[in-house]
């Protein structure tokens, strides 16, 4: 067993050795310290791989949950990936982020992580959001977490510049948190057609919201680029038209 | 106008409102419905465009000068479909009447708090294919100004009736 953690595994007996060689990665710090280790048991003991990561009694170190994430991959051959994440974000507070970052940078259009989100960030729904932004299943996975409530994270993913965020919010009935959706989306990318995603949403009545909007841009290039946008909304057009000049 | 449901109930949805000397025209229509809303939103925009100067010395000159300027739209500009999904609903009236055209609708209601009732039967040419015409299509006098408002629903918008008032102007995009 001396050697296991260098990835010899051959005097490893399973499932007898089970038990010591879990005291033996409970002992380790360091995730790169199991590296070996657990790329020998993907490949040559799945099972008792599994069981170590994701078992009723997996180990619960942040080094072997960093570990873990090392071989998702051969994992999520033998396990529902939902199930995998689940576990591994139940077993260690500590590494959560890491888990859900890893989860939605691997499954970015998966339903079930907008359930884990909120078991495993602060704000729920950021890192997959985030993870998802360039997928087609964008829009989906915004009207997903909308509606959980997942509002604040929302806002935070109009940053990327895409539109869907803000629709989402307002398809959710918050349009004050759409209308601030819709000016961060503007920040970064000041083309971004939120007036079109908006109106796709809300309808012709959506007036209201764009003169809350307007005074919100923060660039010229943003307020150039919505110009053309306003046109069937003559008094967000007029107000657009007057601060204009003002803006950087 | 009675749209449909989903993520972008509303894509494509444009309206205009005109009224000069007692005459009055209203407009609403539906273009480029299924395209994804960054693309639709320029061909709202060519009708926002184009209608920006309709009017009429009454009700039957304004539905003329919308249609002129429709018609005229270079299908090129009008969407992937270049025009061919267009639903619109125009009603006009003037001191002598009230007239009424589309193209592209499933049904117009006429529509009140206590009852919701077809304006027309499913046969009715006022129930013309959508796209934009080759030629302005008739109009339809009412022989009474209607009780209520009149709810058109776009083909292909799942025309049901909405439930309630409240529901029925929320499928219209209209803030209760």
């Amino acid at each position: 067993m001396r050697d296991v953690l260098r990835g010899d595994l051959s005097e490893l007996r399973l499932p007898q050795d089970l038990a010591a060689l879990r005291a033996q990665i409970e002992g380790i710090a360091d995730p790169a310290g199991l590296t070996l280790l657990y790329e020998a048991l993907a490949k040559r003991h799945p099972v008792a791989l599994l069981d170590l990561v994701i078992g009723p009694r997996a180990v619960d170190t942040p080094a072997a949950v960093r570990a873990a994430l090392g071989v998702v991959e051969p994992l999520e051959q033998r396990a529902p990936p939902a199930a995998i994440y689940k576990r591994l974000l139940e077993v260690q507070p500590s590494t959560r982020a890491e888990v859900i970052a890893m989860a939605a940078q691997r499954h970015p259009a998966a339903g079930w992580l907008v359930g884990l989100s909120d078991l495993a960030e602060p704000v729920p729904g950021v890192a997959h959001l985030m993870a998802c932004a360039g997928h087609p299943a964008f829009p989906a996975i915004c009207w997903a977490h909308a509606a959980v409530g997942h509002v604040e994270a929302l806002v935070l993913a109009a940053e990327t510049g895409r539109a869907e965020p803000a629709a989402a919010l307002l398809s959710a009935g918050r349009e004050d948190l759409a209308v601030e959706a819709a000016a961060r989306a503007l920040a970064t990318e000041p083309t971004c057609p939120v007036v079109a995603y908006l109106a796709a949403v809300g309808g012709v009545s959506i007036e209201a919201l764009l003169l809350q909007l307007v005074p919100r841009l923060k660039s010229a290039r943003a307020g150039a680029a919505l110009q053309g946008a306003l046109i069937p909304f003559p008094r967000a057009s007029r107000l657009l038209a007057s601060v204009l000049p003002g803006m950087l | 106008m009675l749209c449909g449901a989903g993520r972008y109930p509303f894509n494509g949805l444009f309206e205009r409102r005109w009224s000069q000397g007692g005459v009055r025209l209203d407009l609403v229509g539906r273009v480029a419905a299924s395209s994804p809303p960054e693309v639709t939103w320029p061909v709202v925009i060519r009708f926002h465009q184009a209608l920006a100067d309709v009017g009429g010395a009454d009700r039957l000159s304004a539905l003329r000068s919308a249609w002129d300027r429709i018609l005229t739209l270079p299908r090129a500009a009008l969407g992937p479909a270049q025009g061919e999904d267009l639903a619109l609903f125009l009603v006009a009236s003037d001191s002598a009447g009230i007239s009424v055209a589309g193209v592209g609708l499933e049904m117009v209601w006429q529509w009140s708090a206590e009852r919701v009732r077809p304006l027309v039967g499913p046969e009715h040419p006022l129930l013309a294919p959508a796209g934009v015409p080759r030629l302005p299509p008739g109009a339809l006098t009412l022989d009474a100004a209607p009780e209520g408002p009149l709810i058109a629903a776009a083909r292909g918008a799942r025309s049901t009736t909405a439930v309630t008032p409240k529901e029925t102007l929320a499928r219209c995009g209209l803030a209760p």
